[in-house]
């Protein structure tokens, strides 16, 4: 109890600590806080205070000489993550380096938006580019280095990205990182509490092409290599034949040592590849997203590498009517993805899915948004009904 | 007579002042311009590069960046200013500036909300720019107009 408490607090204090070393120099800093609270109701379920989650997420940015520095924290009543930190220095006018914590660069969704749900028109994330931690199936974050900048052309650019750090392991999650309620899932490297040895690395490259520099349309691609360490409870066979595993004990012999050494090198990492296109069309009042990925996993499953292939993708449409009222549809689907070993390790990913939503914005920057979808999640049916208020200050 | 004679002059030549001072007000077209101080030796933007620094990118001269600082003073200037300059409402150019910021950690673009703090934070750093009436710049011997970004239709 006191050692949980302590980690907190020591949580708190390094976060209270970035914050104000950003605030006690001289540098110019942005600072925005993204206020939030979610209500959830999903089909089946009773509804009580615990689907009500108050967030904040604090974001602080800016320069000190030719040091770039960049800081985001999340927090709500059971998670405080440092969700970015990062230091940098630009390479020339249109290119910059970044060490740290950071995003992963993928596709259009994960790249625009994350938390500071005020930012994005709807409540949900698309499935494809929901939080690793949260029911995704893509790793959120990469603590290593990055690699950003772009090439213009006359009116229209392009922006590249290149990535490469310690990606996600594979944990028993006792419920997601961002409350989400997944048995398993992707748990990020921390900075503040790094566990390296339970991490391998993922490396990331986009490319994204804008036919106008200066508006948001845009299309691109991405390629993602990821290894992704799992944790003995989460290894498939784990699940399916609980006895497979060799685990320590008090009376374990030097065989059972090798034969674990064995285990855990070949048989703990998963390795991930995914390509994936994306189109982001803004014209007037009309937003139109579409993402496709093909994922090519590896799952280490009875002392073998157990290949498997699918796809997944989704189409978001937004059409603001006025300066407050922006209804809005969204379809998930998923392809191929029968007794897929990687999905059946995370099993709360919705494989198809349809959203529509009202989002009312409010002046100084508050919205109100609604929304109801059906998801398919294992085979099982079920509705969701989300009613959020968001702000940035 | 003599009298009578001046009389008539003045009467005349006021009212004809009078009449040219009306038809000045009346035909004088409103006008919004890009100012900055009158230090600034650098060369106008294009009106892609001028879109580019109010929207918080990058804008070179030689080795220096120009600044750009918002103009939310006058309602009717900045209503020209998103329809004509960055081609976005209110709400998407905020939300364009927030997001850009909370994805790159750029700076945002400066407002300023009194125009008498925009004049002066233009005199005080000769390669900031930004946007107002002609008639507030006319009339002040430290700003100078970089070019006109829109004029009214007589």
């Amino acid at each position: 109890m006191l050692r949980a408490i302590s980690h907190q607090l020591r949580k708190v204090l390094g976060l209270s600590l970035l914050f104000s070393v950003s605030f006690m120099t001289h540098a110019e800093v942005e600072l925005l806080i993204f206020p939030e609270i979610k209500a959830n109701y999903q089909s089946a379920n009773s509804f009580s205070t615990d689907n009500i989650t108050p967030s904040v997420d604090i974001f602080s940015a800016g320069a000190i000489g030719p040091v770039n520095f960049l800081a985001e924290a999340y927090a709500s009543e059971n998670v405080q993550h440092i969700e970015r930190l990062q230091i940098g220095f630009n390479m020339s006018d249109n290119s910059r380096v970044w060490f740290g914590r950071h995003h992963n660069p993928y596709g259009y969704w994960h790249t625009q938006f994350h938390h500071g749900t005020f930012l994005q028109t709807p409540i949900s994330r698309p499935a494809i580019a929901e939080l690793g931690s949260s029911s995704g199936i893509v790793p959120s974050h990469s603590t290593g280095v990055l690699i950003e900048g772009e090439l213009e052309q006359g009116m229209s650019a392009w922006h590249y990205t290149a990535s490469a750090g310690l990606t996600s392991s594979l944990v028993s999650a006792g419920g997601g990182h961002h409350g989400g309620a997944a048995e398993r899932a992707l748990h990020d490297f921390e900075i503040s509490n790094p566990k390296p040895n339970e991490h391998k690395l993922g490396y990331a490259l986009r490319l994204a092409y804008f036919p106008d520099a200066l508006a948001e349309t845009q299309f691109g691609g991405f390629i993602n290599h990821q290894e992704i360490m799992l944790s003995l409870d989460t290894r498939i066979d784990e699940v399916d034949h609980l006895t497979d595993i060799i685990i320590h004990d008090d009376h374990h012999s030097a065989d059972d040592d090798e034969h674990h050494t064995e285990v855990s090198e070949q048989d703990m990492t998963l390795n991930l590849n995914i390509v994936g296109l994306f189109a982001s069309y803004h014209q007037g009042s009309l937003n139109l997203v579409g993402e496709a990925y093909y994922f090519s996993a590896a799952v280490p499953m009875d002392g073998q590498q157990h290949k498997s292939n699918f796809s997944a993708a989704y189409v978001h449409a937004s059409y603001s009517l006025d300066e407050k009222w922006t209804p809005y549809i969204r379809l998930d689907t998923t392809l191929s993805n029968r007794n897929n070993e990687y999905l059946s390790l995370l099993d709360s990913f919705p494989t198809d899915a349809y959203t529509v939503g009202l989002r009312l914005d409010l002046k100084n920057n508050n919205a109100f948004k609604l929304e109801y979808s059906k998801r398919n999640i294992s085979d099982i049916d079920s509705e969701r009904w989300l009613l959020n208020w968001s702000a940035v200050w | 007579m003599v009298i009578k004679r001046l009389n008539h002059i003045i009467y005349s030549w006021g009212t004809a002042l009078l009449i040219s001072l009306m038809m000045v007000f009346t035909i004088q077209a409103k006008e919004l311009v890009l100012v900055g101080s009158t230090a600034a030796d650098f060369k106008p933007l294009s009106l892609f590069e001028t879109r580019k620094i109010f929207l918080g990118y990058q804008v070179k001269r030689g080795d220096i960046t120009l600044t750009a600082i918002r103009n939310i003073n006058d309602e009717a200037s900045y209503q020209i200013f998103l329809q004509k300059v960055v081609h976005l409402s209110a709400r998407n150019y905020e939300r364009r500036l927030m997001s850009k910021t909370f994805r790159t950690g750029t700076a945002t673009v400066q407002a300023s909300e009194s125009l008498t703090t925009l004049k002066k934070q233009l005199y005080s750093n000769k390669y900031s720019v930004s946007v107002m009436w002609l008639k507030d710049v006319e009339l002040n011997d430290k700003l100078k107009v970089i070019q006109v970004l829109w004029k009214e239709s007589t």
